[in-house]
């Protein structure tokens, strides 16, 4: 009938208008200024959230407000005010972004170029607006049919609040309350997204999950959550972050990484930090305040952590394992690598709660230009780890004689059958491996470059095959201008 | 802040302290008050208190001690018994008994009696290495500092034989607490040793020592320094030692603590001068209701100086170890050389190790490390010893004695060595009784 094919136009056009008109709206979001619960309410509403959801929101932001800013880490900023940010901002529009590579900053590209980065991929990474689908869009829509066919859920956290409620209010919180400490609260409050995960029992994901892959994704802000289960018997490898240098404006990033392993499950999670560091002289640059903490819930379960953290003004991290199944087992294999005005302290911390319990932990933490690097880790043997295991070893290499490495470990033994090991060390590149290679007819930042990779060997090799070919080079670059 | 009032009394009036003392030394007192009425008794809050815990001082009545207390029957028990030594007697800090033969270059005297009849000898000295701003329980020193023990050796003096200072902590009526405050000066190339033992009088109620020694080895100096803590299960004995070398001086320096409700030996060295070396090593051991706490700090001000931290701990049921190490290597203190290791054994459940082996460093060209273990004896070596023959709780005896013995080493050979080693073995033979008891 026409008539019915006239109204049914109709109302495709004015729902049409109606759905460009809203699109519309969210891109010109942006919530006022400043933090309080009418913000909090705005962003729950913004993602449709379910009450319980913004429940726990409110109730991290009361706690947020009774709490104090860390004091004791080894880093020196400015006090940062709170009430002067914006806590919720849609993505930017591609009117802002550039249209081409020629618009973006030389130095980055040159970086790319160093890398090995694909044009295509120094678009994305670039920000450019990119209209043509790209290969990794459909790479990525691919693997997503794959792995929902398998039964592996990775999606965006606030989409997990909707399709995954039960799954998301058991685990969300669960090994990062939100009163965990002062970012975490702050990030229990305001998140925006992030990355959720969950393998199905007796799986081995037969892929690396990567934010990269989620291209809606790009811009998770700066205060993202990620939460990954891994239940019975499965097994996944979680990457995030990306060699190449990404600008961001955000100076403060909090946020809060769960990880979960049931019984003989394995959660291998494996982090390249490159956020803009600031220029020479400390100005600018990200603060990365980050709280990642896993849970080695079932027997025989298995977490490993591996970082490589070359970017941020500022870093503040203790990647962590809880190891309450017996049997369980935690890695921290970590290389952080600062330079010009960068501080870091970071490590991390390993709970041995579980009979026969293991962890190991190896550090390589490379300090040049003026910058200042802390290593705190602890190790706690609680009175019912029997036979429980630990090895730490972490070794500071300075470059030049301005800049700070410092080691402070914290060791607690309450069972007399566990075991803790604890080294460190720390040295320079001396003056005769960098003649050996100079003799060779390497160049001095080529020489460095490689024997500051020699020393983190241990830690790169465990790091996925393609992302340690990348790292390797960024190791090289971050430490550019170091020398002579 | 709210006024803390532990252990200081109500009524102490700032302006009242030392009254009748010079002005320079009433001023370091009211430093020391100002510090402490902010800060208050040390928490766990506190980084450098965080393994052990003051709070139960304020539950006990604790009265300061008048500086009136002469040796009771038996003060001295527990003591190194070392022949051919000048020694001299310590009761709460003050000496009972000088020694007449000492030779020429080197005096022994009361702090207070060089207080009152030459204080500008004490005066460049006195406070002036400690840095109070981080020290509660040592700005309470100053501000209450008893009487204590003055060693001088004039430049280029070597002692003919060892000092023995015996330091008794008396609480005969009811709780003391006590501020002992010693000084210790060795001139350009003097050379000595000093040996002290720490122990409580037999009988006394609870006691709180709280003392500070500072000591000055102007360059070329050398002062071995041997020590033996032995008190009471009841007694607490806070000890903060501040060390301060000049050109290659060296110091070593070796503890060894066996009980004590809570011993905390704070040490602090810094090497100011180039070629300075410190060597501090050390033993410890804590059976039920024992807390001992080793927290030392060196500081490399200066290139090339050499500094080497050991020490191991037994620990048994009930006891508690705590090692905190720091090594700090200033911007320029190139070449530094800084080594530190802590081991321990648990030897049974219930028993705890908590470690903190710090590194700061701001100078590239150093060689610097620590190690930390923490374990039970190892099986093996049990059984390689129950293989031949000897019964389980020797077998385990003896490798506890060899874990230590090894540290003792560090004290120089001769009936020195053989006093500390004799003491470990009464430790050990305590231990084993208590074992066997139960």
């Amino acid at each position: 009938m026409a008539a019915t094919q006239d109204t049914m136009d109709r109302i495709a056009e004015v729902s049409g208008a109606y759905k460009y008109g809203f699109v519309t709206d969210i891109d010109s979001d942006k919530a006022p200024k400043g933090l309080n619960e009418d913000i909090i309410r705005f962003i729950s509403a913004k993602k449709a959230e379910p009450a319980w959801m913004l429940e726990w929101r409110l109730k991290a932001y009361r706690h947020w407000l009774t709490m104090t800013e860390p004091s004791w880490q080894k880093v020196d900023y400015p006090p940062i005010d709170y009430q002067d940010a914006y806590y919720y901002a849609a993505p930017k529009g591609k009117d802002d972004a550039p249209k081409s590579l020629d618009e973006v900053d030389p130095e980055l590209l040159r970086t790319y170029e160093k890398l090995g980065i694909p044009l295509k991929e120094q678009e994305m990474l670039a920000g450019v607006a990119v209209d043509a689908v790209f290969d990794s869009v459909s790479v990525a829509t691919t693997y997503k049919k794959k792995l929902e066919e398998m039964g592996v859920i990775f999606c965006p956290i606030s989409e997990a609040v909707h399709r995954f409620p039960e799954l998301v209010q058991k685990y969300l919180g669960s090994v990062v309350p939100y009163s965990d400490n002062f970012f975490a609260t702050l990030n229990s409050a305001v998140f925006t997204d992030g990355s959720f995960v969950y393998v199905p029992k007796g799986l081995r994901c037969p892929m690396e999950l990567s934010t990269y892959f989620r291209i809606n994704e790009r811009n998770t802000g700066q205060f993202e959550r990620t939460l990954i289960v891994a239940d019975e018997g499965s097994y996944v490898s979680y990457l995030e972050g990306c060699t190449a240098p990404q600008r961001d404006e955000n100076q403060l990033h909090a946020a809060v990484v769960e990880l979960v392993t049931l019984d003989d499950a394995e959660i291998k999670y494996s982090t390249v930090q490159n956020w803009y560091p600031g220029d020479e002289t400390g100005k600018g640059g990200i603060y990365n305040f980050v709280t990642k903490r896993g849970a080695c819930r079932g027997r025989n379960s298995k977490i490993m952590w591996t970082q490589v953290e070359t970017g941020s003004a500022i870093t503040w991290k203790y990647p962590s394992c809880i190891l309450q199944g017996d049997n369980s087992s935690g890695e921290f294999y970590s290389v952080a690598i600062t330079n010009g005005a960068q501080q870091a302290d970071t490590g991390t911390k390993m709970i041995h709660i579980g009979k026969n319990t293991r962890s190991r932990i190896i550090s390589k933490g490379i300090s040049a230009g003026r910058a200042d690097q802390t290593y705190r880790g602890l190790v706690r043997m609680m009175p019912k780890a029997e036979g429980a295991r630990n090895f730490t070893q972490c070794d500071s290499l300075l470059i030049g004689d301005r800049c700070g490495a410092h080691t402070v470990p914290y060791i607690e033994n309450r069972n007399p059958s566990a075991q803790v090991e604890h080294e460190a060390t720390t040295s320079r590149i001396s003056d005769e491996q960098l003649f050996y290679c100079l003799q060779r007819g390497i160049s001095e930042e080529d020489a460095v470059a490689l024997i500051v990779n020699g020393f983190c060997k241990e830690v790169l090799q465990t790091l996925p095959m393609e992302f340690a070919v990348e790292a390797q080079k960024l190791v090289g670059i971050s430490l550019e201008g170091s020398v002579g | 802040m709210t006024e803390t009032t532990d252990l200081i009394p109500r009524t102490l009036d700032a302006a009242a302290l030392g009254a009748d003392e010079p002005a320079w030394l009433a001023d370091l007192r009211r430093a020391g008050l100002s510090v402490y009425r902010e800060r208050g008794l040390p928490t766990v809050k506190v980084e450098a208190w965080k393994y052990t815990n003051l709070s139960g001082l304020t539950k006990i009545p604790f009265t300061q001690d008048d500086g009136a207390l002469g040796p009771s029957d038996g003060a001295g028990r527990g003591a190194l018994d070392l022949p051919d030594v000048h020694q001299v007697m310590l009761v709460n800090g003050r000496a009972v008994s000088l020694p007449g033969d000492l030779p020429a270059g080197v005096r022994m005297v009361r702090l207070s009696h060089l207080l009152a009849t030459e204080p500008e000898t004490v005066r460049p000295h006195l406070g002036q290495i400690a840095d109070l701003s981080d020290a509660p329980m040592g700005s309470l020193n100053a501000a209450l500092m008893g009487d204590g023990l003055v060693i001088l050796v004039a430049p280029g003096v070597a002692l003919d034989k060892p000092i023995h200072v015996v330091s008794v902590t008396d609480a005969p009526d009811g709780a003391r607490h006590v501020h002992p405050r010693h000084l210790v000066v060795m001139g350009e190339g003097a050379d000595a040793t000093l040996v002290e033992s720490r122990v409580t009088a037999p009988g006394a109620a609870e006691s709180l020592s709280n003392a500070v020694t500072e000591i000055r080895l102007e360059a070329r100096a050398r002062l071995r320094h041997l020590r033996l803590v032995n008190v009471a299960s009841e007694a607490v004995d806070l000890d903060l030692t501040e060390t301060t070398l000049d050109a290659d001086a060296a110091y070593d320096a070796f503890t060894l603590t066996l009980g004590g409700r809570l011993v905390r030996n704070e040490g602090r060295v810094r090497l100011r001068g180039t070629g300075a070396e410190a060597r501090l090593h050390g033993a410890y051991g804590a059976a039920e209701g024992h807390h001992i706490d080793t927290t030392l700090v060196v500081d490399h001000a200066v290139a090339d100086a050499i500094s080497d931290q050991h020490f191991k701990g037994v620990v048994d049921a009930g006891g508690r170890g705590v090692f905190q190490g720091k090594v700090i290597v200033r911007r320029d203190a190139q070449r530094t050389d800084g080594n530190q290791l802590h081991q321990a054994l648990l030897l049974a459940r219930g028993a705890e190790v908590d470690t903190k082996p710090e590194l700061e460093i701001y100078a590239d060209d150093v060689k610097c490390s620590h190690g930390a273990t923490i374990g039970e004896l190892d099986p093996d070596h049990v059984f390689y010893l129950m293989a031949r023959g000897i019964p389980e709780s020797e077998a385990r005896a003896l490798l506890v004695e060899a874990f230590l013995d090894d540290v003792v080493e560090a004290v120089p050979e001769g009936p020195l060595r053989e006093a500390f080693l004799g003491a470990v073995r009464v430790w050990q033979a305590r231990r084993h009784a208590a074992t066997w008891e139960a």
